[in-house]
């Protein structure tokens, strides 16, 4: 891979050099440094070594808002990702928040010989050892212990899907020595490692005999839709449970909480992986309206135009990154919801970071409650 | 922070005998020494770990 071939790849070429990119991004309005059409522009103009050793190159969250709007239609965040696995090969590596771990640790589960415990949460959840619906945990059991003091379970998330499923008739398989599926190195530009975890994971699920994979998180979801079959050979489909769910909320009866006699405004965090990434914008408000009790309002920015929580891959979280947070949970709290829903893990574990963060006290109050909507549903299904 | 780590250990799989926290005074060099031969005796038994790459166990 070279520079020059990527610029083709992504229709880096096209670019009009019209700016909606940078005006759009979420990171370019609170770092002056980041600016996606700059990123563009030093790569047209051959400024190869500027490009990867500008540290501003791990900042971009592969939200898509820029792409969403290119007039072009160039793939600004592909484009990253390429430039990031040059750069990687040249020792850039982005900062690492929590020093590294959560990388390391997905570099680990690249290994062949490990035999991992990694579903020991898993007691009095009904799976089974054959079926053709396969569930796929993703990092919950790594995250569940580190993400403990900002009060997000992530084990939780997946025992409520398992749940879900049950009540949809199915007993979903679960791979014992799943691994992770490899986004943020993916797109931290670690494709080696990458494409180990592919293979690993692929090998698996065909051994498995899984028609259909089921995620509860939008980014291992992303991962198998669009980068696995660029690697490996998948046999079987991936959805998110928040599809599965909404095309089947008639077979199922969603209550409201006895305890809870009045009408809770909650609003809806479009994680971007499946918002703008897969297009999936309607499904998890369809459950949400299905909802008795509960009345759904948007935020200034919602859907299309959702804005990211702010960070990505576990890399170059900053002091901006914060303020895209204060920013969105703000928006939330305008809408006079007492609850915010999101379908993806990481969003919950970004927020709740933001709102236990020192720096908080002295600014807003962003505080509010955050919710997977997989919990919410669990919560309201007749079980 | 140990106990983070000693149940990450736990899920990769690793036995938990590769992990251990001790506390040991500056000036308590005979005791570091012991407790390090007594873990690398350990480990020997224990074999490679499955995390080294190429290594076939």
């Amino acid at each position: 891979l070279n520079l020059e071939d990527l610029i083709k790849e992504t229709k880096t070429y096209y670019c009009l050099e019209c700016g909606k990119c940078t005006a759009v991004c979420p990171v370019s309005r609170h770092n002056s440094n980041f600016s996606p059409r700059f990123m563009l522009e030093r790569a047209l103009m051959g400024f190869e070594g500027e490009l990867i050793h500008d540290r501003e190159l791990f900042s971009c969250l592969a939200c898509y808002a820029c792409s969403h709007l290119c007039p072009s239609d160039v793939d600004y965040p592909v484009f990253t990702q390429k430039v990031r696995n040059l750069a990687s090969s040249q020792g850039e590596h982005g900062d690492c928040a929590h020093s590294g771990t959560l990388l390391s640790l997905m570099r680990l589960e690249s290994r062949p010989d490990i035999k991992q415990r990694r579903l020991e949460w898993l007691n009095g959840c009904r799976t089974s050892q054959k079926s053709e619906v396969l569930y796929f945990v993703g990092c919950a059991p790594y995250f569940e212990p580190i993400f403990e003091d900002i009060e997000v379970s992530p084990v939780n998330i997946a025992r409520n899907s398992i749940k879900i499923l049950n009540a949809l008739g199915i007993e979903p398989m679960l791979l014992p020595n799943e691994r992770c599926c490899g986004h943020d190195l993916l797109w931290t530009g670690d494709t080696e490692t990458f494409k180990k975890l592919a293979q690993l994971n692929a090998q698996m699920i065909k051994e498995s005999g899984a028609k259909k994979i089921v995620f509860s998180c939008p980014e291992g979801y992303r991962t198998f839709k669009i980068d696995y079959p660029q690697y490996v050979k998948l046999d079987c489909e991936p959805m998110h449970i928040t599809e599965l769910l909404a095309q089947n909320l008639s077979a199922l009866s969603l209550r409201a909480k006895q305890s809870n006699p009045e009408v809770k405004r909650v609003t809806y965090q479009d994680p971007c992986r499946l918002g703008r990434h897969l297009g999936i914008y309607e499904p998890p408000r369809e459950i949400i309206r299905a909802m008795p009790g509960i009345k759904l309002v948007e935020m200034e920015h919602s859907g299309d135009e959702s804005i990211c929580c702010g960070t990505s891959a576990w890399t170059n979280c900053s002091s901006y990154s914060k303020q895209i947070r204060i920013e969105r949970l703000l928006e939330a709290k305008a809408t006079g919801a007492e609850l915010l829903i999101t379908s993806c893990p990481k969003c919950q574990i970004h927020f709740k970071c933001a709102m236990v963060d020192k720096g908080a006290e002295k600014g807003p109050d962003i505080k509010m409650e955050v919710m997977d909507l997989v919990n919410l549903a669990a919560n309201a299904l007749e079980i | 922070m140990f106990e983070k780590i000693r149940k990450v250990v736990n899920t990769l799989g690793l036995e938990s005998e590769r992990l251990r926290r001790e506390m040991i005074a500056a000036a308590e060099a005979p005791i570091f020494a012991e407790l390090i031969e007594e873990m690398v005796k350990q480990l020997k038994k224990l074999g490679p770990s499955p995390l080294r790459e190429g290594v076939k166990v």
